[in-house]
């Protein structure tokens, strides 16, 4: 990715994930007190949790699922291309299956899909989009400055009754198709604790969920012991009710069991994988399962 | 090995514990299983264990090869026959080493003595004949629980289940069904209520959710007890399973202990130590893979202990596509397989073998044997593999959000998801108040449920809600204060819900994948009716706080796949049965099925204790009889 595109996607970003917004509007505060972002004069955005440089890696991490995608290709062509039983048609008669065989795999889940509903690498995908996003932000930039949180929310809108007022005109390629993909990128990037920003960077938007978990913890039974205690402590307080007689948990303790701040990241790799993995595959609901499960009684 | 004694095709529960059983016997053994080895990066470092598993958006959104349609395997579903099905995501089969028992939630119960008599049961109290005018076949199993307990107490060491056998009584005992039930004969004939062997474990801690829950419970007057599971206690130096067996090898029971278990401990198992669990909160659906696992399953036991022995072979990647079988004495001679060991090349393989023991899970072995054997399939001359399968009612449950000063007080992430249950609804009165009146009607056990998952949350706000920017993340926040009970009900069995093979949708490699018919029938919607009122009893303590959001879900009929079981049924009649009470085919008498394909009920409980127990059975009884002069047929 050039730098103009990386700028874009990290104000798009921004944009799609107002961070420090947030957390000025919310009224949970992490019990960690050493916190950057919060009045360490900070500012907490995507870019700082590392998310554009863990996204521009899982795209190239994910390159080689063209390998497979080419192969699901053939297959959804022809279903049997792959098969080694010779006698494969007269095996399938004799079992009362039709002859003409379909190749299901992409219509379950687990593939991302182009515009067609075809599967596509993420590669190919972002390769795709990049260029009418590019057109898209230049259209935005001719209108004033841009307003990215805005930007990213009219990229949503895109229904046919009411064309995007930046995305190029006349596109088979929708824009809510690449913004809830690069979304999903995000959040994966920004909650998957694989991306390459320091501590406590890298766990900021999980920290601020009041979200524990972590790679690599490791807990004894008191720690539990100690968070039912302070959990009746809320009950406690929240029903009005003096709270039993406890010690109380300094505001300065970090949650329980949480790694230390500044602490590296226990058994983790602390960079993606250059060596591209296997194939995989997605998981994604399709409208036909949807259809399903919504036929439920 | 050119010619095996057993082939066991299958590595998890089932397959997995058959297959040690019968090596340490001396059988020659050769496994096979169609996923990879993922423990194995592990024997060449230095780490406690390998954190790449530990990733929520590749080992549960994105479910590669290791699980779930790996390479294209898929399922295909429909609500009834008149439907065309299509592919969808779920009913999926473990694929690696170990299966669905390196993936499983861990919750390990074992199964209740009426669980073995559901027939008697319902007839005695005048039951049966609604269930089987709603559609319903509810057999009595051919075994019964007493014969089940002695390996029930091995099982249990075998998977280091935790928990305090005295409370799970009582919580059993203090039930209102079984205060309904307990002077009624059959009830009290059908197994010991009471079992003494304790668990080997000491109690997994109690968490936060777990504390709600419990709390809950006691104020809605159900006796709350610690769920069980198959994890090396936090805490502990370790487990050592031999130490373990050898207590069970004392409490055998009143039957004659078979000659396999006549033995001292040290010959049955070696001096290896697990480690204790450290709550990391990777289990349930994710992969533990300490290099002696802490959480249980056969990858962290059963296999660990064949590498030592010379008489098996464990062969991975190895997709087994046909049971051969030799008409003309109606045995089978060994399986054919694709070696995927390069996926995009595979390789035809033969394995012959004296006996064949499938172990696929409940979906993918009867796909096996439809299409191995004559045309309507191995072991299906009367039409009945695949049938009655049943997936327990996921789902079901009340969903509760805590107001805004619980945030990051649930601590979700300790240990596995469930932590707190109670056996009092095991069976559900339709007339609460008036229960004398009123009929008991089975459901199953309800369990605390940590939200362990943000990632996947965020996912499907953003996909389901299409909420963005600041209201996507407000609403994330949600998350990590939210709880849930799950009731796991029992999905009772019935002819029209069945696994066969799909006409026309085809994996990969060209072969039908299964095709799932599947719908809810009376006694599932009467569970989510009877349901509704008692689960949210619990939460009233807390939806009293302002703020709190309580709510019920009745069960997804497509979610499915943990729990797979029925689709080979156990039984003395050939004719509405699949196999015989050793879990021999009716029809072929070297062929076996040991997962959960074999259990003609599905209690409302997981079933992997009992899979592992009845593998057990089966395997010693194979020993036996191979020294017997009688031999196996």
């Amino acid at each position: 990715m050039d730098p103009e595109l990386h700028d874009i996607l990290e104000n798009l970003a921004s944009g799609l994930f107002p961070l420090d917004a947030w957390i000025n509007a919310k009224t949970f505060t992490p019990t960690a007190n050493d916190l950057p972002w919060r009045g360490g004069g900070e500012s907490l955005t995507p870019k700082r949790i590392g998310a554009i440089q863990f996204f521009e890696a899982l795209v190239r991490e994910t390159s080689a699922d063209a390998l497979l995608i080419e192969r699901w290709h053939q297959l959804i062509a022809e279903p049997f291309s792959f098969s080694t039983r010779a006698d494969m048609e007269q095996w399938r008669a004799i079992r009362g299956l039709e002859p003409k065989a379909e190749f299901g795999a992409l219509e379950s889940e687990n593939v991302l899909t182009d515009f067609e509903g075809k599967p596509i690498s993420r590669a190919s995908f972002y390769a795709a989009y990049f260029p009418l996003l590019r057109l898209a932000v230049k259209a935005a930039a001719a209108q004033g400055p841009i307003q990215w949180d805005v930007l990213a929310i009219n990229l949503f809108k895109d229904e046919k009754d009411v064309p995007n007022p930046v995305w190029p005109k006349g596109q088979p390629r929708r824009s809510s198709n690449f913004i809830k993909q690069f979304c999903r990128d995000l959040l994966y990037a920004m909650m998957g604790m694989r991306n390459p920003a320091p501590t406590p960077f890298n766990y900021a938007l999980l920290i601020e969920l009041g979200e524990h978990r972590r790679v690599g913890n490791s807990y004894t039974p008191k720690d539990p012991q100690k968070a039912v205690k302070e959990l009746k402590e809320v009950i406690a307080k929240v029903t009005a009710q003096p709270p039993p007689p406890s010690t109380p948990v300094p505001a300065s303790a970090p949650p329980v069991g949480a790694p230390r701040i500044g602490s590296p990241l226990v058994g983790s790799p602390s960079v993606i994988a250059t060596t591209p993995p296997k194939p995989t595959a997605r998981t994604r609901p399709t409208a036909r399962a949807k259809r399903t499960k919504r036929a439920k009684r | 090995m050119e010619m095996a004694d057993f082939v066991v095709v299958g590595s998890s529960g089932g397959g997995g514990t058959i297959s040690w059983l019968l090596a340490k016997a001396g059988f020659k053994v050769v496994v096979l299983e169609q996923g990879t080895d993922w423990g194995k990066p592990l024997d060449d470092d230095n780490l406690k264990y390998n954190p790449q598993p530990h990733d929520e958006y590749r080992f549960r959104l994105e479910r590669p090869e290791l699980k779930r349609r790996p390479r294209g395997d898929y399922n295909t579903f429909r609500l009834s026959s008149e439907q065309q099905a299509e592919p969808f995501g779920a009913g999926w089969t473990g694929s690696m080493l170990g299966g669905g028992s390196v993936i499983w939630g861990a919750w390990s119960f074992r199964a209740l003595p009426i669980d073995y008599r559901l027939n008697t049961h319902f007839k005695v109290n005048n039951q049966l004949a609604q269930l089987e005018a709603e559609g319903y076949s509810i057999p009595d199993w051919p075994v019964d629980y007493s014969e089940m307990e002695p390996f029930y107490n091995v099982a249990e060491t075998l998977l280091a289940v935790n928990g305090d056998r005295n409370s799970i009584n009582k919580s059993i005992s203090d039930s209102a069904w079984f205060n309904a039930f307990k002077s009624q004969r059959h009830f009290q004939d059908s197994g010991n209520w009471k079992p003494k062997f304790p668990f080997p474990c000491p109690p997994y801690p109690l968490t936060p959710v777990g504390h709600l829950i419990a709390e809950g419970m006691a104020k809605a007057g159900y006796p709350a007890v610690g769920l069980p599971s198959g994890m090396v206690a936090p805490g502990s130096n370790g487990y050592k399973t031999r130490a373990a067996i050898a207590k069970a090898l004392k409490k055998w029971g009143d039957t004659d202990v078979p000659s396999f278990w006549d033995q001292s401990a040290d010959k049955i198992w070696s001096e290896r130590v697990r480690s204790a669990c450290t709550m990391c909160g990777f289990c349930g659906e994710y992969l533990c893979w300490g290099k002696e696992g802490p959480k249980s399953g056969a990858r962290a036991s059963t296999l660990q202990e064949l590498a030592d022995l010379p008489n098996v072979e464990v062969i991975t990647d190895a997709r087994v596509f046909d049971v051969m079988y030799d008409q003309r004495v109606r045995r089978a001679t060994g399986i054919r397989y694709l070696d995927t060991t390069d996926p995009e090349d595979p390789v035809v393989r033969v394995q012959k073998g004296r006996y064949v023991i499938v172990s696929c899970g409940a979906v993918q072995s009867p796909r096996l044997l439809l299409m191995s054997g004559p045309p309507e399939g191995l072991g299906n001359r009367y039409g009945k593999v695949g049938r009655y399968v049943s997936f327990h009612l996921f789902g079901l449950g009340v969903t509760c959000v805590l107001p805004e000063p619980f945030q990051g007080k649930l601590h979700g992430e300790f240990g596995h998801t469930g932590n707190t249950t109670t056996f009092e609804h095991y069976f559900m009165n339709d007339k609460p108040g008036d229960e004398a009146n009123g009929k008991w009607w089975k459901a199953g056990t309800m369990v605390s449920t940590a939200k362990k998952n943000p990632l996947e949350n965020a996912i499907g706000i953003l996909q389901n809600k299409g909420l963005m920017g600041l209201d996507l993340l407000k609403q994330m926040e949600v998350y990590a204060r939210t709880l849930e009970l799950r009731l796991t009900g029992d999905d009772l069995p019935m002819e029209s819900n069945y696994v066969d093979l799909d006409p026309r949708f085809v994996d990969e490699y060209g072969f039908p994948v299964a095709r799932i018919t599947r719908d809810f029938g009376e006694a599932e919607r009467r569970m989510f009716r009877l349901a509704k009122p008692v689960m949210e009893k619990v939460f009233e303590p807390y939806a009293k706080i302002p703020g709190t959001l309580v709510k019920f879900a009745g069960g997804i009929v497509t979610l499915i796949g943990d729990h797979q079981m029925g689709t080979c049924r156990m039984g003395d009649d050939p004719t509405q049965s699949v196999l015989d009470r050793y879990c021999r085919l009716h029809d072929v008498p070297n062929v076996f099925v040991v997962d959960s394909s074999f259990m003609p009920t599905g209690f409302g409980l997981n079933p992997m204790v009992t899979v592992v127990a009845n593998a057990l059975r089966v395997g010693t009884w194979i020993v036996e009889q191979s020294k017997s002069g009688d031999g196996l047929t």
